[in-house]
């Protein structure tokens, strides 16, 4: 098992803050300043353009009736254009906010990465140039302007539960509507290098005593941009593991509901704090961060690793562990790789007969995501290893059936197709699916516990995706939800989601 | 009614000069990431060619012809930029810049169509989105060839990529658009003679 000192998580996190800025590439080019601000360039061109209609209503009196009076009719509406396309211009400055040209940080989100980023900064045109192909006499990265970027996405989410469960039991399952998350991202971007990207979230509209809303930073982390290969990412990261951790927005996925093995098995949204590494080479992206570990004080038997995350708020950090992904995105609409996160979880506890429990955790995964055409394949594996589950059972009061894992699994394989790409120039898109999926938090338990048949799950997902815009997502689905007790309830769901 | 510019001084000074100042006022407002210049990129696209700047004013009727061939939802703007490049007496292609929004934010890009009315290549110029939102080089190759068919399509002939889905969406776009507009404009009377040269690339 790989077991990561804290002097050494520390250590490296020293040695590469220091490696990264040692090699900080020099300035960028200044580009060459267009004098006066948008505003004052509007003002010009509209004063240009006045002159130029006076001096052409003058030309038409003068040639009042002769052929050339046509010719200037046909200058007169160029001109006209030419007058609309500044208005346009002014009109998007305005609705920017900005008297000055605009900011450049952007409002961003998971759905299609992290919240704000920049691409290859100061002095690396040769990057550049090899992301597309071009010389490096050819390819040239100037400095950008700061600013502050928002963006956000939200969910609203209805269940409708059976009145009966799997083997005919009443069960007491409650439909239930909310308003499942508003999220907005906040950027900024200090200079060319350092970006700050956070991502500020409200589940169930409301945080009382009474309700069950959360109020949660779900990212919050600092962009050191250096080049293609190489960049650098501290603070509150998301895990970067599995399909939807990392793009959890509504729009980026099939179903009402995320699907449970990425819910359970890789229990997203997940984010720890830490630091670490991104990039690309080849047809290959990368990340490897360190981040402070579970506690396994939060584990459980039906919900595994998932309550043992840290999430960024007063962690302990006793533990620390590696997390890192390797994906292959050399071809358009594929996407093959795998992904892992390996610490101790113990946090320096120690069961109540003194043993010191280290509980160390290791989750791997592998994934894929096909796109061709209309047809939408997905598909992934998990599995949990958690060494010492005895002793983290004896620190949590655990006992017969609701012992943690020593083994978690999980798969899903989902298909779906856009009907509409059937039709020529269809913008909307409608998209059948079905997924089918098994998750067993208790794929095996310490000598002396047993395995609770209710964990060893099946569901099987048909829905409806229609989207008429990109950025809006209506969704309807009915999920059997089996489980080996057969106490498994079905639902069926509706859900609204955007991105913005 | 001529679709491109022949405006003849004085006035021809004053709108080439009242659109030299639109183009630096529109480049101002896109203050992204620009991995190259206009002229890199005619350069790039166009080695040892020279290169001639013209100005094309659709009439609505075009616009509308436009929108319909792309599929744009959004009626394409009546003053259209192109760069026509020549060499050895031959025309070896036309170059369009598109500046588009991705999801909140703007990129340019260089749509190149080839003398037959296909894709030659797809630059980007500038790129204000995260760069995760930024598809590799083998997305934008995937255009080369295509021509304004009902493949040119994130639904068909184009793949899309996991995780830059409106980026995606917006490039496929804008080659539609250009793509119409190209066809529009070298199906409307003969061009007259460049309105201005931006000289040679070297």
């Amino acid at each position: 098992m790989f077991v990561i000192p804290r002097w050494v998580s520390v250590g490296l996190g020293m040695l590469l803050a220091a490696v990264t800025l040692a090699q900080a590439p020099p300035p960028a080019p200044t580009p060459t300043p267009v004098p006066g601000s948008m505003e004052e360039r509007i003002q010009r061109l509209e004063k240009l353009l006045a002159e130029t209609r006076a001096e052409l209503a003058a030309l038409k009196a003068a040639a009042a009736g002769s052929p050339a009076d046509a010719r200037l009719a046909e200058i007169e509406r160029k001109i006209d254009i030419l007058a609309q396309e500044i208005e346009a211009i002014k009109m998007a400055d305005a609705a920017q906010g900005t008297a000055a040209p605009a900011p450049t940080t952007q409002a961003t989100g998971t759905g299609e990465g992290p919240a704000v980023s920049i691409a290859p900064p100061t002095g690396t045109a040769q990057d550049a140039g090899q992301r597309y192909g071009l010389g490096l006499s050819a390819a040239k990265v100037y400095g950008l302007k700061r600013g502050v970027s928002i963006g956000g996405y939200g969910e609203v989410l209805y269940q409708n539960f059976a009145s009966k469960s799997q083997h005919g039991e009443p069960s007491g399952a409650q439909d239930q509507i909310t308003d499942l998350r508003a999220v907005v991202y906040l950027g900024y971007k200090f200079d060319d290098h350092f970006v700050l990207n956070t991502e500020l979230e409200y589940e169930n509209a409301v945080v009382a005593s009474d309700k069950g809303g959360e109020a949660e930073v779900e990212f919050a982390y600092i962009d050191y941009m250096h080049s293609r290969p190489f960049n650098a990412r501290a603070g509150l990261v998301l895990i970067p593991m599995g399909l939807i951790n990392e793009q959890h927005e509504p729009t980026a996925f099939l179903g009402a509901r995320r699907n449970d093995v990425e819910d359970v098995i890789i229990p997203s949204t997940w984010r720890e704090l830490g630091w670490g590494l991104y990039g690309e080479a080849g047809p290959f992206a990368y990340r490897g961060y360190m981040v402070n570990g579970l506690n396994a004080e939060g584990y459980d038997a039906e919900e595994g690793i998932r309550e043992g995350r840290q999430e960024g708020s007063e962690a302990l950090a006793e533990n620390w562990a590696f997390t890192g992904r390797l994906d292959y995105v050399g071809a358009p609409g594929l996407l093959v790789g795998a992904s892992v996160f390996t610490g101790n979880s113990g946090q320096g506890r120690f069961t109540p007969s003194g043993e010191k429990v280290h509980g160390a955790t290791t989750v791997v995964d592998a994934h894929v995501d096909w796109r061709w055409r209309g047809l939408w394949l997905r598909g992934l594996y998990a599995h949990t290893w958690i060494s010492e589950a005895d002793l983290i059972n004896q620190l949590n009061g655990f006992v017969g059936d609701a012992s943690v894992g020593s083994r978690q699994e999980g798969w899903y394989v989902q298909g779906g197709y856009d009907v509409l790409s059937l039709m020529a120039r269809a913008r909307a898109s409608l998209v059948p699916f079905v997924r089918y999926e098994e998750y067993d938090t208790q794929k095996a338990v310490p000598f002396g516990y047993e395995r609770n048949p209710e964990n060893d799950r099946q569901e099987l997902t048909l829905g409806l995706v229609f989207k008429p815009i990109d950025r809006l997502a209506f969704k309807a689905d009915w999920q059997q939800r089996h489980n080996a007790a057969g106490t498994g309830v079905n639902q069926w769901n509706l859900a609204l989601g955007y991105i913005f | 009614m001529d679709t491109f510019s022949e405006v003849r001084l004085p006035v021809r000074l004053r709108a080439s000069a009242a659109l030299a100042l639109l183009l630096a006022g529109a480049a101002a407002t896109v203050s992204a990431t620009v991995f190259l210049t206009q002229e890199e990129a005619l350069r790039l696209a166009f080695p040892g060619a020279a290169v001639a700047h013209r100005t094309a004013f659709l009439t609505p009727a075009q616009q509308n012809e436009a929108r319909k061939l792309s599929g744009d939802p959004d009626l394409p703007a009546a003053l259209v930029n192109l760069y026509v490049a020549m060499k050895d007496g031959h025309e070896v292609g036309t170059a369009y810049f598109d500046t588009h929004l991705v999801r909140t934010m703007p990129e340019t890009i260089m749509i190149v169509v080839d003398p037959s009315g296909a894709i030659a290549r797809i630059e980007v110029l500038s790129f204000s989105e995260p760069e995760e939102y930024l598809p590799r080089p083998r997305f934008y190759e995937q255009f080369a060839g295509k021509p304004l068919t009902d493949e040119l399509s994130t639904k068909r002939g184009i793949h899309p990529v996991t995780g830059a889905t409106l980026t995606v969406r917006a490039t496929t776009d804008a080659a539609r658009r250009v793509l119409a507009l190209h066809r529009i404009l070298h199906e409307s009377p003969a061009p007259t003679p460049p309105a201005a040269a931006t000289g040679t690339p070297r």
